[in-house]
């Protein structure tokens, strides 16, 4: 049935596409990551990056942060 | 309050100008005041579906750059009592015209009519922001073709960016006898796939390029007539009825006419 292939092949389509195109909506999402983070880590915007994979059950997105150290809280 | 819709697509040749006009048409008929805003600025056709292309004065340009007041531009439509068309011009230039200027506009549009019709041109470039950021609520056209649904998947994410107080989808160039084979996708699986609410599935039908190639909306009684019908009442008063493609071509007589069909 063409419609069949037709299906799987739009859904597949435009599943990646979500995955790839939305480059402003990582950029929102490290800032806002960041914005966190360096709460706790002494970090650098370009210690953290961000993937996003397709998979079957969803979308994986994967955080990589290479923090120089724990920050110091409180004045002790 | 008046209600202003974009009918936009991404894809060019869908039927965005054939929707808008005959959607208007009905809206008209029902006895509600609409216009017909053609922002397909350099590749605008709205003029010659609805037959007025002989009798423009001025157009939107004009409006815009102050040559002519607001009423003096715009075009009523033969037998249609309710709607007119605020035509568009032939510009190759089109930076001066922003989104704000063509909102002032569509702004005395809406406290004139009941319904402003913005025909949005192809693509997902300054034309496209100038049409959608005039309008309240978008119509997403598609065919049922993988390529059309895809470009219809990337307006509706560009949509998302702007304050519309709803986007709703329309299938056009449906084909009930390839849906009964399986071999066309449904515009209920296509509402599915780009996940807004289907407000109207309008048939493949000659009738259509042929009523509007004379400068006419579809013939009354046709099935894109009936379709247009339902199409208009769903926007109206929320009936959810769609168009059901596929119903000329069940039962016997039905079979005869898909096995027809594929021979020609
Ligand atoms: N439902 C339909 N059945 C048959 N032909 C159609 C249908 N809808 C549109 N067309 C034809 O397709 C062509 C493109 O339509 P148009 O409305 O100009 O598209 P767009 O404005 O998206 O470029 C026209 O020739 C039109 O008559
Ligand atoms: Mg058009």
């Amino acid at each position: 049935m063409r419609k069949k292939i037709e299906l799987d092949r739009l859904e597949k389509m435009l599943h990646l596409e979500k995955a790839q195109a939305p480059v402003q909506f990582f950029d929102a999402l490290k800032a806002d990551l960041y914005a966190v983070l360096r709460n706790y880590f002494e970090l650098a915007p370009d210690d953290l990056s961000l993937e996003c994979k397709n998979e079957k059950e969803g979308c994986v997105v994967q955080m990589f942060c290479k923090a120089a150290g724990v920050k110091r809280l409180g004045g002790g | 309050m008046s209600r202003r819709i974009v009918v936009t697509s991404g894809k060019g040749g869908v039927g965005k100008t054939s929707v808008a006009a005959n959607l208007g048409a009905k809206l008209s008929r029902a006895g509600h005041r609409v216009c017909l805003c053609d922002l397909d600025i350099g590749l605008n056709n709205l003029d010659v579906v609805c037959g007025i292309e002989n009798r423009i004065v001025y157009d939107l340009i004009d409006v815009i750059e102050g040559r002519c007041r607001l009423s003096q531009a715009l075009v009523e439509v033969d037998h249609y009592p309710n709607l007119c068309v605020l035509p568009s011009a032939h510009l190759q230039d089109k930076s001066g015209i922003t989104g704000q200027n063509v909102r002032a506009v569509t702004d005395k549009l809406a406290a004139m009519c009941d319904f402003v019709i913005i025909d949005c041109p192809a693509g997902i470039e300054q034309g496209f922001h100038r049409a959608v950021s005039a309008a309240g609520e978008a119509v997403v056209v598609t065919t049922p073709h993988i390529s059309s649904v895809r470009d219809a998947d990337r307006v509706t994410s560009l949509l998302r960016c702007y304050a519309l107080a709803g986007v709703y989808l329309v299938v056009n160039r449906a084909r009930g006898d390839l849906m009964m084979s399986g071999d066309m996708m449904s515009p209920e699986e296509i509402a599915d796939i780009l996940k807004l609410p289907l407000l109207g599935a309008i048939p493949e039908d000659d009738d259509l390029p042929l009523s509007t190639a004379g400068g006419s909306m579809v013939s009354y009684g046709r099935a894109p007539d009936l379709a247009f019908n339902m199409l208009a009442d769903n926007l109206t008063d929320n009936t959810g009825e769609v168009f059901d493609c596929t119903a000329r071509y069940r039962g016997f007589f039905g079979a005869v006419k898909r096995s027809l069909k594929r021979k020609i």
